[in-house]
């Protein structure tokens, strides 16, 4: 069986093209970089992507965006934002400081630094 | 009155590089003046991923770039105005600044503006019907989303399948929304392949091509749009309007590059990119004042509006520092199928190092080439699988000399 | 309690209905059943104010016409509202339309219409250079100008409100049952007794009129903005010879630089509808274009529509209800309202004191202090008011340059929604038609009315913005 699909690791967007058979991937082209393939295979099996959402800041009345350090299950996504909404995060706040520690096997982690 | 050395107009990923690289190109005073409250323009409301693979090799999201700008500005010593506006541009450059504190005057050695650009909205394009409330230009329901935490709608109904629009069905859905619709009024989407991948499909989101928003229906708020599929010269085909029910239409329809400051100066504007037009060294038809980022021409990629920047940070130093050279600087046309060249003005010597040369095609080519000639000798040739109005093309071009540039689409035999 | 007048409708013709009441010493009340003032014809039409030669002789239209127009520049001055006489013209196209503007001139004089004058080819393109040069001839009004339209009815009653009128909003009167010695409104929300009651209800009056065959048919108007930058093109304001559809589409700056185009003139019977449409939209351009054909319409800001409260009585309906002592209906009251309405008010003032109302002029009128429009001031008087009061030098609205102060002091004057502030200090109509400031907008009107953000409506009732929060 073939499958075509878009990578989405990068702006480029190559097309690429997988072979299935029995379940199992037998050949992957059309990526221009190594990334197409590890993203075919995760994609097909298991597709994840980078969450990024807000958390609100009552003291600056503003939102902080935040975002998964790693890319977590597809279907997790909305889920995840619901609960990141109930996290208290004090000030000050550096980028890439973690928020929160192991949901659906990433981080959350600050995307800027707020004072 | 302060007097700089340099002046970069607004704190986006333009602004702040062109400023840095002012820094580093020798200019002492440097000041950069941001109507916003803080450092990184529209990347702060930008907070999904995708930003700084071509300049860092990493994939930032929005205010991840904007953070790392930041943190070389202020270590870079360069002096930042927040919540200031300028309000004239004059010859001698010098600038008119307002704030809380007052309106006040600098004197510029040079100014970078780095204002980047507009959404267009409902206005322009003339959409019927009534004017309810629940129509936002898609970056300000991203404004309100993501800087604010307030919801727009929760039945949407997106117009323009650009990035913003898509990105923006995206995340209403995470924030628990339901998106109906983007429609798009092209036959093909100018957003990247990857955000039609993760940002609709992966939500089933439905997208409709060749279509357009006919008709916004709602007395106090949207209750209603009318799509219509649209003929090859974008005119609604009678008999294709259906109904979709919805509180909520976002407008992705274009951007326009912001250049009002310009008004006044007697710059030379270039209609097909909304900005000025510009040599080399991202100088204008005024002496001492460059232009950079969006409101120069509309960027795909924050990374190259940054990398464009730091060209005209570089030359305003120059420029101020009063090291420049002059040399004889020859035009750069557009030729079939091609629009939007920057810079329209090219000067012998850089030609000689390389200079950074963007364009866009007029159209989608398949099986074609786009070819640079020097009158009429090839200097240059990109190929690609194909070419799409929505990416940008960007080459460095090297000659020892040449007369007059021109781009030109061709077909591969 | 019982008022003494109570006026219904709150735009132009019953704004300065209020304002002139205001000036005596009387109970009154002004009563909208919008959000705001202003919402209906008066927010949604030309601004134009007419030289008066369009309507019949004898009637009230010809009569309040001129004498409206002759009272606007000191209305303009007492209000604070701009005004600009810009002057009009007319242009002929044949021999044919060249007659009808001989006959507009002479009805015109007859009317009593000052400096009219009939302008040949070479002396028209003289005055508008970009006129399509196919003209004949032009009749050229020098008394004819431009105002905002909303502005005025906002100022009047504001004014009013500041000599003692009371303001209901979101107050629809459902009934009128005259009493002998006073009248009963039965609002949505209220029940209101007064002495007397003008209707000024504008496309809703013949509801309430008590006159059987009094109807009013809305006629939709629609109308294209043009961004300042195409500003130059005409000073005048361009007209087409009259058909009896009515005054036609024109052409005309506006008194805050943009060029308005418009109105189409379609009968619609939903008295809500302000719906553009592509055709009429279309029909304005081609209009237009054949006026001025170097008109470049690629800087359009916006388009809307209005309803003009067009009756089956040819002239306006001002006079007592039937069997009525206590009721004015002020109705029917399409073009040339806006510039007739000054005049309304004192033919208004006039009947209600024929009718026994006592006027006795207050000690004290006041009127609203000069309203702050920052970019109209100098630099130095900028900087002295920032200096003083910070809120004035964060800009807002960059598109038209409003400062925060600017929208602070109109939602202290009175406004309560998006629409209320951009009328009052034009946040939002420039060329991004509120992208960026929309934002802000509603998180000032919210703080300074101290409801949340989800409560901020464009323009009352359902109209809001934001349906709930991430936070």
């Amino acid at each position: 069986m073939i499958k075509n699909l878009t990578c989405i690791c990068c702006p480029i967007g190559c097309t690429l093209t997988a072979e299935l058979e029995a379940d199992k991937i037998s050949s992957i082209s059309g990526n221009k970089c190594k990334r197409g393939i590890q993203y075919a295979q995760e994609e097909l099996f298991n597709p994840v992507r980078i969450l990024t959402t807000t958390i609100f800041i009552p003291e600056k009345n503003t939102m902080l965006p935040v975002r998964s350090d790693k890319p977590l299950p597809k279907d997790k996504m909305c889920g995840c934002v619901s609960f990141i909404k109930t996290i208290k995060v004090d000030l000050p706040i550096k980028m890439g400081q973690i928020l929160v520690n192991n949901i659906e096997g990433t981080a959350i982690i600050a995307s800027c630094d707020m004072k | 009155m302060q007097k700089v050395d340099v002046l970069v107009i607004g704190a986006g990923p333009a602004g702040t590089a062109a400023a840095i690289a002012a820094k580093e190109a020798g200019a002492k005073e440097v000041l950069i003046v941001e109507r916003g409250d803080r450092i990184g323009g529209i990347l702060n409301q930008c907070i999904h991923n995708g930003f700084g693979l071509q300049l860092f090799g990493e994939e930032l999201t929005g205010p991840e770039y904007a953070q790392r700008y930041a943190d070389k500005t202020e270590n870079a010593g360069i002096e930042v105005l927040l919540q200031t506006i300028v309000l004239k541009i004059e010859k001698d450059r010098s600038v008119l600044l307002q704030n809380t504190t007052g309106i006040f005057q600098v004197s510029c050695g040079s100014v970078i503006v780095a204002t980047g650009c507009r959404e267009r909205p409902r206005g322009a394009i003339n959409i019927p019907g009534s004017r309810p409330s629940g129509i936002f230009s898609a970056g300000t329901a991203q404004k309100l989303v993501n800087i604010k935490g307030y919801m727009p709608g929760k039945n949407v109904v997106i117009l323009g399948s650009g990035d913003i629009g898509l990105i923006m069905a995206r995340r209403m859905t995470l924030e628990g929304a339901r998106v109906l619709a983007v429609c798009e009024i092209m036959p093909y989407s100018s957003g990247l392949k990857r955000n039609i991948v993760q940002c609709l499909e992966s939500f089933d989101i439905p997208l409709h091509l060749s279509t357009t928003v006919t008709k916004i229906l709602g007395k106090e708020r949207v209750e209603r749009v009318e799509i219509s599929a649209v003929d090859s010269s974008f005119k609604p085909i009678d008999g294709t309007q259906r109904i979709i029910e919805c509180d909520t239409l976002l407008l992705s329809v274009g951007l326009i590059p912001e250049n009002e400051l310009l008004d006044g100066l007697d710059i030379e504007m270039d209609t097909t990119t909304g900005g000025a037009i510009v040599n080399d060294k991202m100088e204008t038809s005024a002496q001492g004042i460059f232009a950079c980022g969006n409101c120069l021409h509309v960027h795909d990629l924050a990374d190259y509006a940054s990398l464009e920047a730091e060209i005209a940070g570089k030359n305003a130093a120059l420029f101020t520092l009063e090291k420049r050279n002059h040399t004889t600087e020859i035009p750069f046309l557009a030729g079939f199928g091609i629009t939007g060249i920057v810079p329209q003005k090219v000067s012998l010597d850089a030609l000689k190092n390389g200079v950074v040369i963007s364009l866009r095609v007029k159209q989608p080519f398949e099986n074609s080439r786009v070819i640079i000639k020097n009158e009429n000798k090839v200097i240059k040739e990109v190929r690609e699988q194909h070419f799409l109005p929505g990416e940008m093309i960007r080459f460095t071009l090297k000659a020892d000399n040449a007369e007059i540039l021109i781009a030109e689409v061709i077909k591969n035999d | 309690m019982i008022y003494d007048v109570v006026i219904i409708g709150s735009g132009v013709v019953g704004g300065l209905a209020a304002y002139q009441m205001s000036k005596y010493d009387l109970k009154i009340a002004v009563l909208d059943s919008a959000a705001e003032s202003a919402t209906g014809a008066s927010c949604a039409n030309s601004g134009i104010l007419h030289a008066g030669y369009d309507a019949e002789e004898g009637t009230l239209k010809a009569r309040l016409n001129v004498l409206g127009n002759s009272l606007m520049d000191k209305i303009c001055d007492e209000l604070d509202v701009p005004i600009k006489r810009n002057g009009s013209l007319l242009i002929a196209f044949s021999k044919e339309q060249k007659k009808i503007i001989e006959n507009l001139y002479n009805r015109g004089i007859a009317n009593g219409v000052t400096g009219l004058d009939i302008l040949n080819k070479k002396e028209t393109l003289e005055l508008e250079p970009e006129i399509n040069p196919e003209i004949v001839a032009a009749l050229y009004a020098p008394s004819a100008g431009i105002i905002s339209p909303f502005e005025l009815a906002i100022a009047a009653v504001e004014t009013a409100a500041l000599n003692g009128a009371e303001l209901f909003f979101n107050c629809e009167v459902q009934s009128i049952i005259e009493e002998k010695n006073y009248i009963t409104l039965n609002c949505s929300n209220n029940q209101i007794k007064t002495k007397y009651v003008i209707n000024c209800a504008g496309v809703n009056a013949d509801k309430l009129s008590g006159i059987e065959d009094f109807r009013i048919t809305p006629r939709k108007g629609e109308y294209l903005l043009l961004d300042k930058k195409n500003s130059n093109i005409v000073s005048h304001t361009i007209f087409p010879c009259p058909t009896e559809k009515g005054k036609g589409i024109l052409l005309a700056p506006t008194v805050h630089g943009n060029i308005i185009l418009g109105p189409t003139s379609t009968y619609t019977s939903d008295r809500e509808d302000v719906e553009t449409s592509a055709a009429g939209i279309e029909a304005v351009v081609q209009q237009c274009m054949h006026y001025v054909p170097t008109l470049e319409v690629k800087g359009t800001i916006t388009s809307f529509a209005g309803l003009r409260a067009s009756s089956n009585k040819q002239d306006f309906l001002i006079d007592f209800a039937p069997n009525s002592t206590r009721q004015i209906n002020a109705a029917g009251i399409d073009s040339p309202g806006l510039t007739a309405s000054p005049a309304i008010a004192l033919m208004l003032e006039q009947m209600l004191q024929k009718a026994g109302l006592a006027l006795k002029p207050k000690p004290v009128f006041n009127q609203r202090e000069r309203v702050i429009h920052m970019n109209e001031l100098s630099l130095q008087q900028r900087n002295n008011i920032i200096k003083n009061n910070p809120a004035y030098g964060k800009i807002i609205c960059r598109c038209e340059q409003i400062s925060e102060g600017e929208i602070i002091d109109a939602i202290k004057r009175g406004a309560t929604t998006v629409d209320g502030v951009k009328r009052r200090v034009r946040a939002g109509m420039g060329r991004c038609q509120g992208s960026f400031c929309l934002p802000s907008v509603i998180e000032i009107l919210a703080r300074e009315l101290n409801i949340s953000p989800e409560q901020v409506t464009k323009c009352g009732g359902k109209s809001i913005y934001i349906t709930g929060t991430n936070r």
